[in-house]
Order: C-alpha cells, then sequence, then structure tokens
C-alpha cells in the first residue's frame, strides 16, 4: 500500500512541478487565450505589445508581432479618442507591474488548485482513509483481530490506541503529502506550506477519527468512505445553502480561505469558499470532532461483538 | 428480536430446546478435589447461567447451564455443535443473547475477566510478518508487563511449548503444529487460572500430540483449570475422565464417563430399525430382557417398513441385538436412536471411543 | 448380510464432460452470487440507480415541457419564457436521445462504476488470493486463462449492469417519448453504439480489473489505484490540457478514452465533444488498445510464475 501512496503522490508532485515550472498560474507567463493559433503571446508580451509605444511602432513595420487588431489601432487624427484608447490598453501593462496583484493571483490559483482542490478534495481525504480504516480493516481482512480482542485490555482502550497508532501515518502521508506539494510549488508552495499547514494537520487527524470509525463499523470500511469522499463531501462542497456545514473538508478549507483573506489576498479569488464560516468556528469543529467520534467510536468498539466467521 | 420478547416466547413455548436433553439443566462440574468451594465465600472459575445465543434467527446455545471450578473438562460434540460459541463466550469475545456468564463472579465480557482467563483460538491467523517469538512478547506486552518482564514470560512460555529454540523465523512459513505452539504459549503469558483450548490438537502430529497432553496434564496438576474442546472424545479420553458433550447448542450429556454411560443404561431409549419382516423381528427382540416395548407399525411414511424398539441399557441391547441380527440372517436396513441427545452421547461412546 | 453388497455398487457417470469455458461461465456465475450477496453492492447498486432514474425522469420532463409549451405560454415575472429557456438547464445533459444523452448517462454512471470495480476486484480475485481459495479453481481442470475469463465475465457483468443494459433502457424510453417508429428506425445506429460502447467498457475494465486486483489484492491499494485512475488523472490531465494547450495529455484519463471511443461507437460529433478540446478518436482508441494490451501482459506474466504462495 505504501508504494500506491507514493506513486499517487508522485503524479501529484510531478503536476504540480509541470504546472508551476510552465507558470501556469503566473499571469505574467500565461498564455492569453486568443483565437489565433500561430501567436500565442505570454501575458506579459500582449500586455506590453498594447502599451502605446509598441503600438505605434508596429503600425509602421508589424515584425514578428501579430498584426494590430481595429481597436488596438492608434489613432493620432483623434488625439482625445487615442489618449483614452491608450489608457485603456494600459491597464494590463499597469497590472503587471502590481507585484502584490501578481504575488496574490499566484497565490491564490494555487491555493484554489493545487490545495483546496488536488489536496483536499482528493489526497487527504484517500490517503487518511486508506491508513485510518485500515487500522481495523486490514486485521478483519486477515481475522487477526481476536489476538488483540483475548488481551486483558478495555476495548475502548483497544480503540483508542488503533487510532493513535494509524495517526501518524495518517500525519505522515496526510500532511507530509501536503509539505511535498508545497514544495514542489516553488515559493508559492513554500507560503501556502506555512499558511495552510495548521488546516491540513487538523483536516487530516478529523479525518481519521472518522475514517477510524468507519473502519471499526462496517465490513468493508473503504468502499463506504470512497462513497462518502467522493459523493457526499465532493457533492455537498458545491451545494449551496447550509448542508455543507456536515462536510469535514468544508471547514478545513474555511481555515486556509480566512488565512489566505487575514494574510491580504483576495478572498473573491477563490470563488467556491465565499460562504467560509468564521476561523474560531473551524477551529472548534475541527478540534472537537476527532475527540467526539473517537469517543463514540470507543463507546460503540467497547459494546460490539468480534466474529471472524461472519 | 428484543431480549424481553425472547423470554415471552420461551415462556409460551414458542422458543422450545431443539431436543430433550437427558440431564437437568443444572450441572456442575467439580473436579481437583483440593479446591473445595463453600457456596459464598468463593465465586465460581467460570459459570454459565441459562446462556442462550442467537445468531440472526440461528440459535447457536440453548440454555446452557454449566459451572467449573478446576480440573482438565473436555468439551466434545461434533461440528456446529456450539462449542466454539461457548468457548468465546468464557473469553468474553461474544456477549451472551439471554443469560449471564461469569469468570469469579466478574462477568466475562468486562475486560478485567479476561485477566483470569487464557484463551487459545480455533483460527489459523496471526500477523505474519512477525517472528514466533516477536508475536509472544507483543502479546504479553499487550497484558501490560514490562519489557524485561515480558521478555522473561516470552522465554518462559516457549520454553514450556517446546518452541524457544525456533521461535525466530517469521510465523508465516510455520507448520501447523508449530502454529498451535505458539497459540498456546501466547495463552499462558499471563499465567492465567482458567484455559480456554478450541481444539487444540488438530492437526498435530501423533508425537506433538502426545507432549502437548503431557503439557496439559503438568498445568492441571499446577492447580490451573483447563476447559480443552474437541470433535473426537478419543483424544480427550487420555487426557481427562471428565467431559461435556454438545449437541445442537445444548448440553447434552456431562460427568465423568462412567457417570454418562450408568445415566445412559437408566435412561431408556426409543431406536428405529428398518428392517424386513418386522413383526418377526418383533417377536424376537420382545425376548430380551433389556427390551421395554415394540412399536411394529410406527408412522413413519407409507411402504416403510420398521420397527420402533424402546430399551434399557443401550450398550448392551446393541450387543444382543447384533447377535441376533447375525442368528438370524436379518436385513438391517439402518439402525437409529430415535433421541437426539441419546445419538449424539451414544455416538461418541460407541462409535468414537467403542473399545473403552 | 449376504444381499447387501448388490445394493450398493459404483456405477460411474456416463457422460461426456463439457469444455472448459463453461467452466468459465460457472465460475462467472459464481463470483456474481458472491458479489450480490453484499449488502453493500446492492448500496452501490442503488446509487447507480439514482444517475438512471434522474435520465430517466429527466429526458420525459424536457418532452413533457416542450409539449406544454406548445399550448400555453409561460410568463415569469411578465417576461413569457421560452422552451429553450427552460430546458437549457438540461442541455449539458443533452436529454433528447440523441448520442451524447447516452454517452453522458455512462460518463456519469462512472463515478459509481469505479467503487464498484474496487469492490468486486477485491471481493471476487483479492479474495482468492487472501483467503487461499485459489487452490480450489485451480486444481479443477481448467487453465489460469479459465479462470481469469470466468472472473472477467463476472465483472463485465457487472459493468453492462450498470452501463450498457440501463442505457438501452434510456433509448427504449425516447424511442416511447417521440414518434417510436421513425425513432427506433432512425436510431437504430445508437443502440448498436450502446451495446458498442458497453462492449468497450467490458473488454477494457474487466481486465483491468483483475490485472490491478491480482496485483494489489486489497480492497484499501485497489482503490487508491482506481482513485487515482478515474478521479486524480482526469483532474491532472485537465488542467494540463488546459494549461499546456495539448490535447495528448487527456490521453491519460482513461475513463475520458473509453469514453470517446463510446462516442465514436455512437458516431457523435467529436466537435460536440465535452470537454473540450479532445483528442481525435483514433488517439482513444490506441490507448484504450494499450492499457488492455497492457493489462493482459502482466496477467500473462504472473500465470506463467506457476506458484501459488497464498
Amino acid at each position: 500500500m505504501g508504494w500506491v501512496s507514493a506513486g499517487l503522490l508522485g503524479l501529484v508532485i510531478m503536476w504540480v512541478t509541470v504546472m508551476v515550472s510552465r507558470g501556469v498560474w503566473d499571469v505574467e507567463t500565461q498564455r492569453s487565450r486568443l483565437s489565433d493559433k500561430q501567436y500565442r503571446p505570454s501575458n506579459k508580451q500582449d500586455a506590453k505589445r498594447l502599451l502605446p509605444t509598441s503600438r505605434y511602432r508596429d503600425l509602421g513595420g508589424g515584425g514578428e508581432n501579430r498584426p494590430l487588431r481595429a481597436h488596438e489601432l492608434p489613432n493620432p487624427l483623434n488625439p482625445t479618442e487615442d489618449a483614452l484608447a491608450s489608457l485603456v490598453l494600459s491597464v494590463p501593462h499597469a497590472a503587471m507591474q502590481d507585484e502584490g496583484f501578481l504575488k496574490s493571483r499566484k497565490f491564490m490559483k494555487y491555493s484554489r488548485y493545487v490545495v483546496l482542490l488536488v489536496f483536499t478534495g482528493f489526497v487527504l481525504p484517500l490517503f487518511t482513509l486508506t491508513y485510518a480504516s485500515g487500522a481495523f480493516g486490514t486485521e478483519r481482512e486477515s481475522r487477526s483481530l481476536v489476538w488483540l480482542m483475548t488481551r486483558p485490555i478495555p476495548r475502548s482502550g483497544i480503540y483508542l490506541a488503533k487510532y493513535l497508532g494509524t495517526l501518524p501515518w495518517c500525519l505522515a502521508f496526510g500532511l507530509g503529502g501536503f509539505v511535498a506539494v508545497c514544495l514542489a510549488g516553488g515559493d508559492v508552495g513554500r507560503e501556502a506550506l506555512t499558511r495552510y499547514w495548521p488546516a491540513a494537520a487538523m483536516g487530516t487527524v478529523a479525518f481519521a477519527s472518522l475514517f477510524h470509525l468507519i473502519g471499526a463499523i462496517f465490513r468493508r470500511p473503504v468502499v463506504v468512505g470512497l462513497v462518502y469522499v467522493f459523493f457526499f463531501e465532493t457533492v455537498v462542497a458545491v451545494l449551496p445553502g447550509s448542508l455543507k456545514l456536515l462536510s469535514l473538508t468544508f471547514y478545513a478549507r474555511s481555515l486556509m480561505y480566512n488565512e489566505a483573506v487575514s494574510a491580504g489576498h483576495p478572498g473573491q479569488m477563490l470563488p467556491t469558499m465565499t460562504e467560509a464560516v468564521s476561523s474560531e468556528t473551524a477551529w472548534a469543529v475541527l478540534a472537537l470532532a476527532p475527540v467526539l467520534i473517537t469517543l463514540l467510536g470507543m463507546w460503540l468498539f467497547s459494546r460490539s461483538e468480534y466474529r471472524d466467521d461472519e | 428480536m428484543s431480549e424481553e420478547s425472547k423470554t415471552d416466547l420461551r415462556r409460551a413455548g414458542v422458543v422450545r430446546p431443539l431436543m430433550n436433553s437427558i440431564v437437568p439443566n443444572e450441572v456442575h462440574v467439580h473436579q481437583g478435589g483440593s479446591r473445595a468451594r463453600s457456596p459464598n465465600s468463593v465465586e465460581p472459575l467460570l459459570l454459565f447461567e441459562q446462556v442462550s445465543k442467537w445468531y440472526g434467527s440461528v440459535l447457536a446455545l440453548n440454555q446452557v447451564t454449566l459451572e467449573l471450578t478446576g480440573g482438565i473438562t473436555g468439551l466434545v460434540g461434533a461440528n456446529g455443535a456450539g462449542k466454539s460459541t461457548l468457548l468465546r463466550m468464557a473469553n468474553g469475545q461474544l456477549k451472551p443473547t439471554l443469560g449471564r456468564v461469569s469468570v469469579r463472579g466478574t462477568d466475562a465480557w468486562d475486560w478485567k475477566a479476561r485477566r483470569l482467563v487464557g484463551y487459545c483460538p480455533d483460527i489459523d491467523a496471526f500477523y505474519e510478518d512477525l517472528s514466533g517469538r516477536r508475536f509472544v512478547w507483543t502479546m504479553a506486552r499487550l497484558c501490560g508487563y514490562t519489557r524485561a518482564e515480558s521478555n522473561r514470560r516470552t522465554e518462559a512460555v516457549l520454553e514450556r511449548v517446546g518452541m524457544s529454540g525456533r521461535a525466530d523465523r517469521k510465523l508465516r512459513g510455520y507448520s501447523k503444529g508449530m502454529r498451535q505452539r505458539i497459540k498456546l504459549a501466547q495463552a499462558l503469558l499471563h499465567d492465567p487460572e482458567l484455559l480456554i483450548l478450541d481444539e487444540p490438537l488438530s492437526g498435530i502430529d501423533p508425537i506433538g500430540r502426545q507432549e502437548l497432553l503431557e503439557l496439559f496434564q503438568a498445568l492441571a496438576a499446577q492447580g490451573k483449570c483447563l476447559l480443552i474442546s474437541s470433535h473426537e472424545l478419543e483424544a480427550l479420553e487420555k487426557l481427562t475422565n471428565h467431559v461435556v458433550i454438545m449437541a445442537r447448542g445444548r448440553i447434552a450429556a456431562v460427568g465423568t464417563l462412567q457417570q454418562i454411560r450408568e445415566m445412559l443404561d437408566d435412561h431408556p431409549v426409543s431406536v428405529r430399525i428398518d428392517v424386513d419382516r418386522p413383526r418377526e423381528v418383533a417377536r424376537l427382540l420382545l425376548g430380551l430382557p433389556e427390551v421395554l416395548a415394540v412399536d411394529v407399525a410406527p408412522k413413519l411414511g407409507a411402504g416403510v417398513e420398521a420397527i420402533v424398539v424402546k430399551a434399557r441399557n443401550p450398550k448392551r441391547f446393541f450387543e444382543l441385538f447384533g447377535q441376533i441380527a447375525v442368528e438370524h440372517q436379518l436385513n438391517v436396513r439402518q439402525l437409529e436412536p430415535l433421541d437426539e441427545s441419546a445419538h449424539a452421547i451414544l455416538g461418541y461412546l460407541l462409535g468414537g471411543s467403542g473399545r473403552t | 448380510m449376504a444381499q447387501t453388497d448388490t445394493l450398493l455398487r459404483y456405477r460411474p457417470w456416463r457422460g461426456t464432460a463439457r469444455g472448459p469455458l463453461y467452466a468459465s461461465t460457472a465460475l462467472a456465475r459464481a463470483s456474481l452470487k458472491l458479489l450480490f450477496r453484499r449488502r453493500i453492492m446492492w448500496g452501490l447498486f442503488a446509487l447507480a440507480l439514482l444517475v438512471f432514474f434522474f435520465f430517466f425522469y429527466a429526458q420525459y420532463l424536457v418532452v413533457w415541457i416542450t409539449n406544454l409549451l406548445a399550448t400555453d405560454s409561460v410568463r415569469f415575472a411578465g417576461i413569457p419564457v421560452t422552451v429553450r429557456g427552460i430546458t437549457r438547464f438540461f442541455e449539458p445533459l443533452a436529454l433528447n436521445g440523441t448520442a451524447h444523452t447516452f454517452g453522458n448517462f455512462i460518463w456519469y454512471q462512472g463515478y459509481v462504476l469505479v467503487i464498484v470495480l474496487a469492490l468486486a476486484g477485491s471481493v471476487l480475485v483479492g479474495n482468492d488470493f487472501s483467503h487461499g481459495s485459489l487452490p480450489f479453481f485451480l486444481s479443477k481442470p481448467i487453465g489460469r486463462w479459465h479462470y481469469i475469463l470466468g472472473k472477467c465475465l463476472a465483472i463485465g457483468a457487472v459493468i453492462n449492469l450498470l452501463t450498457t443494459f440501463p442505457a438501452i433502457l434510456l433509448w427504449v424510453e425516447a424511442g416511447l417519448l417521440y414518434d417510436w417508429k421513425s425513432y427506433y428506425l432512425d436510431n437504430f445506429t445508437l443502440l448498436l453504439g450502446i451495446i458498442g460502447y458497453g462492449l468497450v467498457l467490458t473488454l477494457t475494465l474487466s481486465p483491468l480489473t483483475v490485472a490491478t486486483a491480482v496485483l494489489v489484492r486489497r480492497t484499501a491499494p485497489m482503490a487508491m489505484i482506481w482513485m487515482g485512475l478515474f478521479v486524480l488523472l482526469p483532474m491532472l490531465s485537465g488542467s494540463l490540457v488546459e494549461s499546456v494547450d495539448d490535447t495528448g495529455w487527456r490521453l491519460f484519463d482513461v475513463w475520458n478514452n473509453l469514453y470517446l471511443c463510446g462516442l465514436s461507437c455512437l458516431n457523435a460529433d467529436h466537435a460536440m465533444v465535452r470537454p473540450q478540446p479532445q483528442p481525435p478518436y483514433w488517439q482513444a482508441w490506441l490507448a484504450t488498445g494499450a492499457v488492455v494490451g497492457a493489462c493482459l501482459l502482466y496477467l500473462r506474466k504472473r500465470i506463467q510464475a506457476v506458484e501459488i504462495v497464498s
């Protein structure tokens, strides 16, 4: 199982590396989406091209640049209109000069796709699911749980110990995966790491407790967990209304969103998270949920019979 | 079904015992006379009180009452008779649907009761990647011992089961006999008063079996109480005279083998004999002193030529019937005791170890 | 008792044993029973039915709205609403009995199918390894390929039960909603296309399921691999296609390849396939063929390793 996890993590890291090295989330290096297939300048080049000086230059020779569109043509005969057009067409270049804007956009794009979508939507739940549900799941599959149950220790203690025992694995692959994904993301990734790691850690612990419970209750915990993650969590996350308050990732995402906003990044760049709850609520839920879920699990487990011939 | 409604059903006679036991429900097993018990001072080591267990709609254990105080007790029964269920309940792996199981007065489900009980399960699943020594050591740690103490105890029990020299290989590569010994070793770790061994002799070669039997005897001599299950009486007979015979979830008989035989002698059995010329055979049989009554036209179905004989002292009766059958060249197609408990007991007493 | 020896004698069976291919069908039957005895399987089946009924009633709803608005005019806040205004919400699903209706249906059914296949793989193949039941099968006079064929048949039956069969029902329903004579005659090729799509799914996913189950055996890593193939790769390849502007990246998405193969069976217009841009059909066929080939090669390699180590 370890190498499967490592493989998946490797895929994600490769993807992040490719995307970052191609500057996909960087507004400067992003290619503009013009219908022209031959000429695809980066946004920075295109913004420069739209400056009055280069427009006037292009008017003469044309050069390697794309021919100017009708509204981009300099119009010296009508100075007022030309000045207005120059002003408007200079906005992209002005934006490119704003370090804060460039950084924020890059960071928020990275947050949106890498952290919120791929990490909290896939890597974190899947890894915690496989490791946390495996605590009892693998013992059940290999029918060796009986050895624990015959020891003179309370059943609730077995449940708790199993949880604490799987937690390092979950953290290693959940939080460790987060660290790896962030380090692959360069500067932006490092900023994401420092801002989001508490949320990632809390999310890991909360998910681990939930999947540990599922592992103790169901005979096929992985299947139940998959249905929960890829139906409930994903569907609920996009639904409007208060149903998403039942989703654990929502709180982890809220924490991340609030963290990003408090660092001065524009929250509108994370459109799925505009209904985020406050940091205090998210902290409280993410801290309380594992405790309550584990207590519930201890209670249920101490009452349930173990039969290997089921 | 809730517990209450089950009780009600039983009172109303809807949930009847599956068969008639020939022993009363109250069963006491006293052995190893050193442990004299006064009624109030010491609780019995293992006590089953009117215990029933349902698996869904299947009744696995039916109103079992049993008391164990010491010595070696054999638990015999066919596959599916309820032996493993009974043993798992004694170890607190299963909860009784009705009734109560206690170990020295503590409910067997409570983890404290497991301090007194060592359990050797019948399943053959381990943490296959551990070595035998590491496995036993881990089990010792889980009993709550310190590292040093765990080491000491691990070596002691491995020595005891004869595995100390070969416990460093991975469990994956162990033979069946070695696995049984490791299972036994982990049950002995915390020096429990009561040892519950589920089929400990299955799959072990004769030499190993002899060694294990000696080990069991040594443990009993130390004052431990052993409850050993097996589906063959012969294996247990070498070890103990004291058996509990189970059939279809009920305790069919309990006591020493002699006691059971005597009880059986006093208890008339009904035997169905499918034979040609039933009237003639009935006449012959009525001449025997053991035969109390013969029904020559039992309602068994159209065209079945059979008689139902009610006889005392079944062992003697079967001997005499055998002689008659040979003398008169009877064409016996089937011979079957109709009473299920008696069937089970006879099966063991005559079939399993008929020579004794 | 001289007569009794005449009563009991051995009479050999005088029939001829049928070929090992029949053993494969028996194996498939037994496997299906094994799968459908599990409650969780029925839960997943219920989820699949949910998707089916959504399409079933939505297809009806579109026709109903169209018919209703042909006679009545609906005003919303005083503005007359056109049919298109209302049915536009359903347009991405193309609920009009065309090639894309069935393509979309099978696409969405894929979300459930992935989990079902993870379960089927671990129950039908993984358990044979881990519970040591493989020797029972292989001690019979059948080859190892017959064993694999039997398992593939069972998995294929499940795949078709979830995709092809309900898609055919949708086709029948579509015919009844419109003029049935002309619909069935004109769109008979669609029926063949649906069957073709089902065939592609069966031929690809069955060996893929068996191969991954043989590779990892347990449910948890099996689920990780499937989720990696069907959730992570689509996520990553989709974003790569958008940013790097090379449709070749989409070929990493196995489910998308199968979708393209299916749509080419259904003879759908390539330019209408969502999400755009898509690689050409032939590339998808090639990629799918490569997946099947790789699975068969892997299985062949495993089969040649004679020993069964449980």
